[in-house]
């Protein structure tokens, strides 16, 4: 390896657990994507939290000064890499050799596959109850530090709420509803109530398994040959796809729904996915390195600020909750200072020097303030001793 | 239900006495034609600023339709679920000619123009084969993920004012010790309207962080990456066109040219250069939404009031 | 004779009582209080008589003193009392005169618990002796009050909490904030402002911020929210004549459409803002608000909003279009009067005759129509009886859509329960008149009254009226005898709660 640590690739990611480099098939498919390019020369750097990310969102590329956020920014940047000069790279282009219709059709795909397959893994990981409880919560409980791992974890599930509320896959919560009301009696409203959660549940399942279906049976459709599309080595949108299989069928899911669907009837995609997986994950794979992130606990507590703000350009939320920052603490400045000067007023500090030899001053010194004639004396009391 | 003893109910039925003619709204006028609900439009043309809208616009006009009215005074609150476009269509023939009519959610349109003009095939959905039906959906997904999120990146963000204005003190408060709530919200079948949070993949964590123990608002996202992928978006949408007639080579116009129409068409009115600049550097799309919003517009009539 | 010792030597005078030490007791006290008030009575008697021969002596006020007053500010007291000062006391008559008036003046800021007066001679070394210093002593009331309530039940929560400070900045001032807020139920806020405007305390001006959502599903399937904030200025007691001058700026948001909502009301849907100025002229002398049995009340409420005048400048170079405009400002240009009356006499000694009246106009000022927030709603219990809440006017699928011009006439006729005069419970029979309707508007604001006015919509009933202070309920038997073909009526018995009933 010639290059400096400036030029090092850095790539920031979700942490992993259940054997794959990250929990998240964005990040995964980075991954992959650089192990297909790039192996070796690139490390990892293993984020809790998308706080500890420069730019604030996973995964994040750092290479010579840039820093590129997002999986799409993240594979246009490295497989321009081999164009430029003195980089040393070179095919990290996965692509190379398409026309540009195919390539238009893949960009298409790619937009289709992270947003409809990437639905069906955050459902699994995060929607479904049990999956939640048994699964994804210990995997990222397990990534943070003692103080973050109470509240952390929920939050990051409610990142995804809106999203999967979106698509109609955000599911009911499946215990809670018994036992957290001992007084509670049954009346017909609750029952109806609870019987219609079961029947929506119910109902839910099915409807998760009919996009599913639609969705695998899409890519299984245009899945020909070893690769998608049609082509003889693996393209873009394999690593995407594979991404999102590798999450669907590997980790062990508790309810395992989708999990069973995909292994029971879409063979050909877990074949590939598994081929993809020995080509850069798997043991003959190189191995990648790991950058140990430095542990900050306290520090996070507060509203994090992105730790570069110079590289990327900020969009008008973030600005704005900036200024929303800055004012907070100015105003918790400024009542500080207007509660000081308020209070201070009835303060008066007063250096009183005590000399035995000059009594006179004393003398003075208790004519002028009788309203400290009683610290004076004390002070006197003292210094007589 | 307590039911009233029969003498009761016949000694109420005597009153009142006399029944006068009823009141009539005053501004209400009788359902002629179908009517589409959007969200107000340039006065030049009646064609909607805001995508949602102008999606169903096209897709009416497209699937042949013409002659249909549009309302634009109509506050998106007014609609079905909250969301606008809504379709207004009269009575049916046998039915009273006082008769309101029927309003549709846009979700319920294409069943209604399958009853009035010759339906498409259900297999094909008018596309070439079903490697291009598939082709579609994947850039349905493009265009209502990608490009969208860049629409709504380039909005500006509403004033202090209107935040305060729109916060609904109708919310309950969000302690919630009843296991009900949740139940409720989930059966009211409305899904939200997309945002950067759904449509950002992975979702975006919130501006105050993740880790921080304020409570999560905003969203933090990084604009060159919005404006990098709706960069590639657009130069595949353009490639993809190429010199053809309809998207993805049809013969006819099918959903898909509607939803690229909308986007499209939006895309060039829109305010922020960076966006637009984008799509006219393009003469293919230029060129074929101008072809295209010609056959749009002349499908609506403004409602004359 | 010769008595024995230890004998009972008494001569009860005055009736005192010689047996039992209870009876003895209480013979003394009364004896003891029978003399306090004789010497009370002389005291005053020559006090009076001392004051009275001494009303012209010459006497003059050198200083007034308030003590106590801590939280107000002296610039304040100082417009209150300067002013009765600036007629100079010469006789001891006047200066009493005076010290009453200070005295009230004090007890009507409502800030004092309680005011003593002295009158004290100066203690100037160049006072004369007939000079005088008038002392108030007093106690001011607790400056802050605050309360919180929680509800807890039926799988619902609510909260509420209300604020007040007293005397705020030392002025009299008074601040007023309640917060109110639930699971089910909504939230709410209103703070309010209020200080007096000049030194004899009668015109007070008021800021109020506000904040509420008005749940109207059953009458128009859909939720209101205002958010507003309001300056009225306010002078008079309503027994003698009041006036209110108000500015109001107000958001109105009409939401939460039910699914099955009208087509009228999916149009009323959306926000609006109003700016208005209005005046409210209000008298009520009538013996109990509540349930009236004599004197007359009367409300005249006019309010003009928005109101763009456009006045074409005078000058050849611009455009005829180019002209200034004068306005309020908002969304929505109307102007609205309504007035209010009621007349109550007593017929024998447990009858009462009561005629009530109301009536509104709303003209709006654009070329569109007025908006739904604005308009006019008439029926219910506490309006036209024996009609559902709001159920009169223009209806579209069961949604009232309020309208431009209305009346309403009550009467109704109050009696004593028979032998149970003291009850607050009384019985009534009445008939109920009303009609509401939309103006038609042409473009060049030229309205025409709708010819539904002349065919009013009448009920009659009997019912039982209840003064649970400080509202009134009533349970009414009801019937209407003449109705539109649209109206929501009520047939049978009718529950109204409420302040004003027709």
């Amino acid at each position: 390896m010639t290059q400096t640590q400036a030029d090092q690739v850095l790539l920031y990611i979700r942490p992993g657990s259940w054997d794959l480099p990250s929990i998240d098939p964005s990040c995964l498919a980075a991954v992959i994507y650089l192990q297909l390019t790039i192996p070796g020369n690139f490390s990892i750097f293993e984020c809790s939290s998308p706080d500890l990310s420069p730019t604030g969102q996973l995964p994040t590329l750092i290479h010579d000064h840039h820093s590129v956020a997002l999986l799409l920014p993240i594979i246009k940047y490295i497989s321009g890499l081999d164009k430029r000069r003195n980089t040393g790279f070179a095919n990290t282009d996965l692509d190379h050799g398409m026309c540009m219709v195919e390539r238009s059709k893949q960009t298409a795909w790619f937009a289709h596959a992270e947003t409809h397959l990437g639905n069906l893994v955050y459902y699994m990981q995060y929607s479904l109850h049990s999956n939640w409880v048994g699964m994804t919560y210990p995997a990222i409980a397990l990534m943070l530090n003692v103080t973050q791992r109470y509240y952390i974890p929920h939050k990051i599930r409610d990142m995804y709420k809106p999203r999967l509320d979106a698509a109609g896959l955000w599911s009911l919560p499946e215990v809670e509803t018994e036992s957290k009301k001992p007084f509670r009696d049954i009346t017909p409203v609750n029952e109806k109530a609870a019987n219609t959660n079961v029947f929506l549940r119910a109902f839910e399942k099915e409807k998760a398994i009919d996009k599913a279906k639609l969705i695998f049976d899409m890519y299984s459709r245009i899945l020909n040959n070893p690769y998608f599309l049609g082509r003889d080595s693996p393209s873009t949108l394999d690593v995407v796809v594979s991404a999102h299989i590798l999450l669907l069928s590997r980790p062990p899911y508790p309810n395992p729904i989708i999990q069973q669907l995909l292994l029971d009837h879409y063979a050909p995609l877990i074949t590939h996915a598994q081929q993809i997986f020995t080509q850069t994950l798997g043991i003959s794979a190189p191995t990648i390195h790991k950058v140990t992130p430095p542990r900050v606990p306290w520090r996070n507590l507060l509203p994090s600020l992105p730790v570069s703000s110079k590289n990327h350009t900020r969009s008008a939320d973030e600005k704005r909750y900036d200024r929303i920052r800055w004012s907070f603490f100015g105003l918790v400045a400024g009542c500080m200072a207007t509660y000081l000067a308020i209070v201070g007023r009835n303060v008066e500090i007063k250096i009183v020097t005590i000399d035995n030899s000059k009594g006179q001053s004393e003398e003075e010194m208790e004519e002028e303030d009788a309203g400290d004639e009683a610290g004076v004396r004390a002070e006197e009391g003292e210094t007589t001793q | 239900m307590l039911t009233l003893p029969p003498s009761i109910a016949a000694f109420f039925a005597l009153f009142p006495l006399r029944t006068n003619p009823p009141i009539y709204p005053p501004s209400k006028k009788p359902i002629t034609a179908p009517t589409l609900w959007i969200i107000p439009t340039n006065p030049s043309h009646s064609l909607s600023n805001d995508v949602e809208c102008l999606k169903w616009q096209a897709y009416l006009a497209l699937r042949g339709l013409t002659n249909i009215h549009i309302r634009t005074d109509v506050h998106p609150e007014g609609a079905i679920d909250g969301r606008l476009p809504n379709l207004h269509v009269p009575p049916s023939a046998e039915k009273k000619s006082d008769d309101d009519g029927q309003l549709l959610a846009a979700h319920l349109i294409p069943a209604w123009v399958d009853t009035q003009t010759t339906t498409v095939d259900p297999d094909l959905e008018g596309y070439i084969d079903a490697a291009a039906r598939d082709e579609s959906r994947a850039w349905v997904a493009l265009l209502e993920g990608t490009v969208h999120a860049a629409l709504l990146f380039s909005q500006p963000s509403p004033s202090y004012l209107e935040r305060f204005l729109s916060i609904s003190i109708s919310s309950p408060l969000s302690f919630s010790w009843s296991s009900d709530a949740p139940t409720s919200n989930a059966a009211s079948n409305t899904t939200p309207s997309p945002s950067l949070q759904t449509l950002i993949t992975p979702p975006p964590p919130p501006a105050t962080g993740v880790t921080s123990l304020f409570p999560a608002s905003g969203v933090r996202i990084s604009p060159t990456a919005i404006l990098t992928q709706y960069r590639d978006a657009i130069a595949a949408l353009s490639e993809r066109l190429g010199t053809d007639q309809w998207f993805l080579g049809s013969s006819g116009p099918t959903a898909l040219d509607a939803l690229a129409f909308a986007y499209i068409h939006t895309l060039i009115e829109s305010q922020s250069d960076t966006l637009r600049v984008e799509v006219c550097r393009r003469v293919n799309l230029v060129g074929w939404e101008k072809r295209v919003r010609e056959t749009v517009d002349s499908a609506f009539r403004r409602e004359a009031r | 004779m010769l008595n024995p010792p230890l004998q009972n030597t008494a001569s009860p005078q005055d009736q005192e009582p010689h047996d039992g030490l209870q009876k003895l007791l209480h013979w003394q006290h009364q004896r003891r209080e029978r003399k306090l008030r004789g010497e009370y009575e002389s005291a005053l008697l020559r006090l009076s008589e001392l004051v009275n021969h001494n009303i012209d002596a010459p006497f003059s006020i050198t200083s007034v003193r308030v003590e106590g007053a801590s939280n107000t500010r002296q610039s304040f007291l100082a417009s209150l009392i300067n002013p009765i000062l600036n007629k100079p006391a010469t006789t001891l008559g006047q200066v009493i005169h005076t010290t009453r008036s200070i005295s009230d003046v004090l007890n009507r800021t409502d800030i004092f618990k309680s005011v003593e007066v002295r009158l004290e001679r100066s203690t100037h070394d160049l006072a004369h002796h007939s000079d005088l210093d008038l002392v108030f002593k007093t106690r001011e009331h607790g400056r802050y009050f605050l309360n919180t309530s929680t509800e807890l039940g039926n799988n619902e929560g609510s909260a509420s909490a209300t604020a007040r400070v007293r005397n705020v900045f030392g002025g009299a001032e008074v601040f007023e904030a309640n917060i109110a807020a639930g699971t089910k139920t909504k939230k709410s806020f209103r703070a309010t402002l209020s200080l007096p405007l000049t030194s004899t305390l009668d015109t007070r001006g008021e800021f109020i911020a506000y904040g509420l959502e008005r749940d109207q599903t059953s009458y128009a399937s859909c939720f209101e929210d205002l958010k507003g904030a309001k300056a009225v200025i306010r002078k008079g007691s309503s027994y003698t004549g009041l006036h209110e001058f108000a500015y109001e700026a107000a958001h109105r948001y009409i939401g939460s459409l039910a699914p099955t909502a009208s087509l009228s009301m999916r149009a009323a849907a959306g926000s609006s803002i109003k700016s208005a100025l209005s005046h409210t002229y209000t008298l009520d002398n009538r013996d109990d608000r509540i349930l009236a049995s004599r004197g007359l009340y009367f409300r005249f409420f006019q309010e003009l909003a928005g109101g763009r005048l456009e006045i074409p400048v005078s000058s050849t170079s611009v455009s005829p279009s180019t002209g200034l405009s004068v306005g309020l400002g908002g969304d929505v240009g109307f102007y609205k009067a309504e007035v209010e009356s009621q007349i109550s006499r007593p017929i024998t000694n447990s009858v009462s005759l009561s005629c009530s009246m109301r009536s509104g106009i709303l003209l709006g000022l654009q070329d569109k129509s007025t908006l739904f927030s604005d308009r006019f709603q008439i029926g219910g219990p506490t309006s036209v009886r024996a009609f559902k809440v709001f159920g009169m006017g223009p209806r579209d699928s069961g949604d009232s859509l309020g309208g431009d011009i209305y009346y309403s006439f009550g009467l109704s006729c109050v009696t004593n329960i028979p032998r149970k005069p003291h009850w607050p419970v009384k019985s009534h029979i009445w008939l109920n008149a009303g009609q509401l309707d939309s103006l038609s508007q042409d473009n060049r604001l030229r309205w025409s009254l709708p010819p539904s006015l002349m065919r009013p919509s009448v009920s009659m009933g009997v019912g039982l009226i209840y003064r649970f202070d400080p509202i009134r309920l009533e349970v009414n038997f009801g019937v209407p005898l003449i109705a539109n073909k649209s109206d929501a009526m009520r047939r049978g018995v009718q529950i109204g709660m409420g302040l004003e009933f027709l």
